[in-house]
């Protein structure tokens, strides 16, 4: 092996060190499965590994991979054929499931109970949004995700994302408004 | 840079000037200042929403990491990618492995509903046409055009009638036998005391008579 492949290796393990977590969390709250988030974010790096030499930096590693693990997310989903099986399979669970790993942050426990109950409803709401609203609304909201990088990951343009965002947060709103 | 605030950005698109307006006029009496407020307070509920929303996931996404990579170190993460291609096509199949094996058992289950679903099938299709051909086979030719005739002269019953029937017939056998053995028992009474007291036999001898002579 050459100092190039060296260097490239290296780099690549600084990006897989840096970015798993987010790629793992992104994958976990879209599928809610922990095996098949843990399974697409094997496949997004090995999928990144093989390509690495073709990554010109356009974007930031990030967005590149989030790129690559939001295709895998659509071909998994997409690939209706073994839809009723995979169904039957599924160990997702609801995100609701999410409220429960809140931390406590030293607050009395009615206003747990209160953060529990408003992260359920928000939970309840994304479950509903469309595949394309539920990754926008998880790339802003939960991965913190600029505009502009949400656009370059997904491969919209910034007014769609924006125009998503927006029944995302209308449907939200709703919800919290709502139960109020 | 502030996350409350970027969440303020973005979380106003839908918020629409004339909607807001047109609920002001509605509602005379009400202020626009509290209007705002109630507006700042819905923000600011949203924003605390989603910031919970968001640190829930955060926390869970790293409680399920933590789990999975429990024994697993972060160097044999990193060798799983930094490896040769073919390292880390061997590696894949690990974590695979439960999802093919739940994949075999859905096949595996699916097979069975099938093969059943077509043994009873089959088997209701050929069970009555075998039934009748043992049958067939079973029953002397001959008696074939007797029991028609028989058949098309009894009374067609309905299946309640039939068993009723059936049950009086049962009955009618039961009972026959114990009138035959009745009245062998009063001759053999008869023919012991004409042999015994011939005497004791007269009047009923006249009777008999008396009735002829009538």
């Amino acid at each position: 092996m050459n100092r190039a492949e060296e260097t490239a290796g290296e780099e690549f393990s600084a990006v897989v060190v840096l970015h798993r977590p987010q790629i793992f969390r992104f994958l976990l709250s879209s599928t809610r499965d922990v095996d098949l988030a843990e399974t697409l974010t094997q496949e997004c790096f090995l999928k990144a590994h093989l390509n690495w030499s073709r990554f010109r930096g356009e974007s930031s590693a990030m967005t590149w991979l989030m790129r690559i693990a939001i295709n895998l997310q659509k071909d998994h989903w997409r690939n209706r054929r073994m839809q009723f099986w995979r169904q039957t399979q599924s160990h997702a669970v609801g995100l609701e499931e999410a409220s429960e790993w809140l931390p406590s942050d030293e607050r009395s426990a009615e206003q747990q109970l209160l953060a529990r109950e408003r992260v359920g409803q928000v939970a309840k709401v994304v479950e509903g949004l469309s595949e394309r609203q539920r990754t926008v609304f998880l790339l802003r909201y939960v991965e913190e995700m600029e505009l502009s990088e949400i656009a370059r990951a997904t491969g919209l343009s910034e007014g769609t994302v924006k125009a998503h965002l927006s029944r995302a947060v209308t449907r939200v709103r709703a919800e919290l408004g709502g139960k109020r | 840079m502030s996350f409350t605030g970027k969440f303020a950005k973005f979380a106003r698109f839908d918020s629409v000037p004339g909607a807001r307006l047109k609920a002001a006029a509605g509602l005379n009496a009400m202020k626009s200042d509290e209007i705002g407020a109630m507006g700042e307070a819905d923000q600011n509920q949203l924003d605390e929403a989603l910031r919970e929303f968001r640190l829930s996931v955060h926390a869970w996404s790293a409680h399920a990491q933590a789990a999975q990579v429990q024994s697993a170190s972060a160097q044999q993460v990193l060798g799983c990618y930094g490896a040769a291609i073919g390292e880390s096509r061997r590696a894949l199949p690990r974590s695979l492995r439960p999802r093919v094996r739940r994949q075999a058992l859905g096949w595996a289950m699916g097979c069975v509903l099938v093969a059943a679903g077509l043994s009873a099938g089959l088997w209701e299709h050929y069970r009555l046409p075998v039934g009748r051909a043992v049958a067939h086979v079973a029953e002397p030719h001959w008696l074939a055009p007797a029991q028609q005739r028989q058949r098309n002269y009894e009374p067609v019953l309905e299946p309640g009638k039939l068993a009723q029937g059936e049950l009086a017939q049962g009955k009618l056998a039961q009972e026959r036998p114990v009138q035959e053995t009745k009245e062998d028992l009063l001759a053999k009474v008869d023919s012991d005391v004409a042999r015994q007291v011939p005497s004791a036999m007269e009047p009923l001898a006249e009777l008999m008579t008396s009735d002829e002579s009538r």
